[in-house]
């Protein structure tokens, strides 16, 4: 099933602006940062929120569209992972998956086999008699989601599904996750801050900042052609700004770069990855075309390298090894020069 | 040193109560007609008022909770002004508005011929109107500090709003409400104020405890000693039941 989502919500002054399609059998991340207006959007999928204008429509069922039409929750057939997966304590596990189907109309019987049935197509049979607060972060992930499918939903939604669990386990669910939601034919669409997730589980990313959609791709797309410094920070890759002309990027804020893209004109976007950037004390003579001079302004240890953030036209973040740093004795304020090739960037059309 | 003469302040009548209680004449007093009638009368009113409590006050407190009616603020200010009004304020207010001339029982009385006062009906309204707030504002806490994520959950899974608060909502908070259910029955057996002054005091209709207890006063005291004993040990009885399960509960 197809979502249509084309409406924007208030809610105490924040404004929520969204005009996309969620494919069906497709999964999307919506990527953003805290406060970007993510949850709402799962909330006004959801039917939990109402829109202030525009529509919003269900393969051909419409469930919002202002004034008048609002299909509440009961109505969606939209299945919700909630960020802490609000299992209901006085409930047990069986339970707590039979609990929609019954609310559905079945039977107690129907509703305990479909119940059932989910945790075994989970592989958490064991755990069908416990309560909610005698399982783990991980089985109570696995069983939010066998709650949310018990009710054959066609679409399923999924609010930071990972957020609530330590590293250790965040790895074997996410794995578990991916299996899952493959599985299910319907629209997926989960929210994260987080963007491993969303590389790793999404067909389609949809970024979210502010209460609007800033980019939307494939997850190669966006780390390949970042379009805002929050997508491209999260990508770890510098990008620069600037008006192109024949192979010669005027960078907004003073500098100037040499990119491979002849053919573009006008404003444009470069990607230039920190590891394509090198650092020497001296003014370098060679093939680099780009050369430009700085300052060090922070070093931040990475696990296995050091990131270097410097102050130059443009300013550039340069990732070096620790005997790189040691070799050249960098600190907070070191005068810098910065080199990067022509063919490791790449510059885009905005 | 304050400390401790407030402490005395507060246990010493309790122990004089105990004292002075005629412990040989005790089953003989309290198993009198007129002792078990009042004490009938003051089970039956008390829980049929703390039915009604339920009935109506919990709905309202969760209209509260989630703030779903407009002035929210102003409307939870006037559910605990019979709180803090004197109670027999409470008895004369009932009487202005359910009395033969009140405001809306003079057309109760007119067309319908329904009259309250004097009779066993108002001690249940006196008792109902003093001892609601208390069930009210103690669900009310319990309903807000349920988190909604749970309702979400429920709405989202198909469930109608009575099966939410019915299967959901009301299981979660069950701890409030038991405390909260305690505390109004407590207060509606020992309510006097409003009792005496909107439902008078007839043995039999409207002469619960604490009333028998007053009259006695006048008449034996050994017998008002006696029925104030059984109250002393209801209340007891009570702050053991919260203290020991339930209000541990909620706090954990």
């Amino acid at each position: 099933m197809k979502i249509t989502a084309n409406f924007s919500a208030i809610r105490n002054s924040f404004r929520l602006s969204i005009d996309t399609i969620f494919s069906a059998g497709t999964v999307t991340a919506v990527l953003g940062p805290n406060g970007s207006g993510k949850s709402t959007l799962l909330r006004v999928l959801a039917g939990l929120q109402g829109i202030d204008s525009g529509a919003i429509v269900f393969g051909n069922q419409v469930v919002n569209k202002t004034p008048s039409v609002h299909v509440a929750p009961q109505g969606r057939s939209v299945g919700v992972v909630f960020q802490d997966y609000a299992l209901f304590p006085h409930l047990s596990v069986m339970e707590n998956i039979a609990f929609g189907p019954r609310s559905l109309g079945s039977s107690k019987k129907v509703s305990q086999v479909r119940a059932q049935s989910q945790l075994e197509s989970l592989g958490i049979t064991e755990l069908g008699h416990r309560k909610p607060n005698q399982i783990s972060g991980g089985q109570a992930q696995r069983v939010a989601l066998a709650r949310a499918l018990a009710i054959e939903p066609s679409v399923l939604l999924l609010d930071e599904p990972l957020a609530a669990l330590d590293a250790q386990t965040k790895e074997s669910v996410r794995t578990e996750l991916e299996k899952q939601i493959d599985g299910f034919d319907g629209c997926v669409i989960f929210v994260t801050h987080d963007p491993l997730d969303a590389m790793l589980l999404a067909d389609r990313v949809v970024v979210l900042e502010d209460g609007s959609i800033t980019q939307e791709g494939t997850p190669s797309e966006l780390a390949a052609r970042p379009e805002t410094d929050y997508v491209a920070t999260l990508m770890g890759v510098n990008l620069i700004r600037g008006v192109a002309n024949q192979g010669v990027l005027q960078v907004e804020g003073g500098g100037v770069l040499s990119v491979p893209q002849v053919d573009l004109r006008g404003e444009a976007l470069a990607v230039l990855r920190p590891e394509a950037v090198t650092l020497h004390l001296l003014r370098p003579e060679g093939s680099a075309r780009n050369v430009w001079q700085g300052s060090v302004r922070a070093l931040t240890p990475m696990h296995d390298r050091i990131r270097v953030s410097i102050d130059a036209s443009p300013p550039v973040i340069a990732t070096i090894t620790h005997l790189a740093l040691a070799d050249l004795q960098l600190s907070v304020g070191t005068p810098i020069w910065v080199s990067a090739k022509t063919l490791t960037i790449e510059a885009f059309a905005k | 040193m304050p400390g401790l003469v407030a402490l005395l302040f507060l246990v010493i009548p309790l122990i004089a109560l105990i004292v002075q209680t005629p412990w040989e004449a005790f089953p003989k007093i309290i198993s009198s007609p007129e002792a078990l009638e009042a004490l009938r009368l003051s089970l039956v009113t008390s829980l049929v008022a703390t039915a009604f409590a339920a009935l109506f006050g919990i709905p309202m407190a969760w209209l509260l909770a989630r703030e779903i009616l407009p002035f929210t603020g102003l409307l939870r200010a006037l559910v605990i002004v019979p709180l803090l009004l004197p109670p027999v304020v409470s008895g004369v207010a009932l009487l202005e508005a359910l009395g033969r001339r009140g405001l809306v029982g003079a057309f109760l009385y007119d067309t319908l011929g329904i009259t309250f006062p004097f009779t066993t009906v108002g001690v249940v309204i006196a008792t109902t109107f003093v001892a609601m707030p208390f069930l009210v504002i103690t669900m009310e806490g319990g309903f807000r500090s349920l988190h909604q994520r749970y309702e979400d959950a429920a709405a989202t899974l198909g469930a109608g709003s009575r099966r939410v608060f019915l299967r959901i909502t009301m299981p979660m908070v069950a701890p409030a409400a038991i405390a909260g259910l305690v505390l109004c029955w407590a207060r509606a057996l020992g309510e006097f104020g409003a009792t005496i002054t909107f439902a008078g005091n007839f043995p039999g209709v409207t002469q619960t405890m604490p009333l028998a207890v007053y009259t006695a006063l006048e008449s034996d005291r050994s017998v008002a000693i006696a029925l104030s004993m059984v109250l002393l040990v209801v209340s007891v009885g009570v702050l053991v039941a919260l203290r020991g399960k339930y209000l541990q509960t909620r706090a954990s």
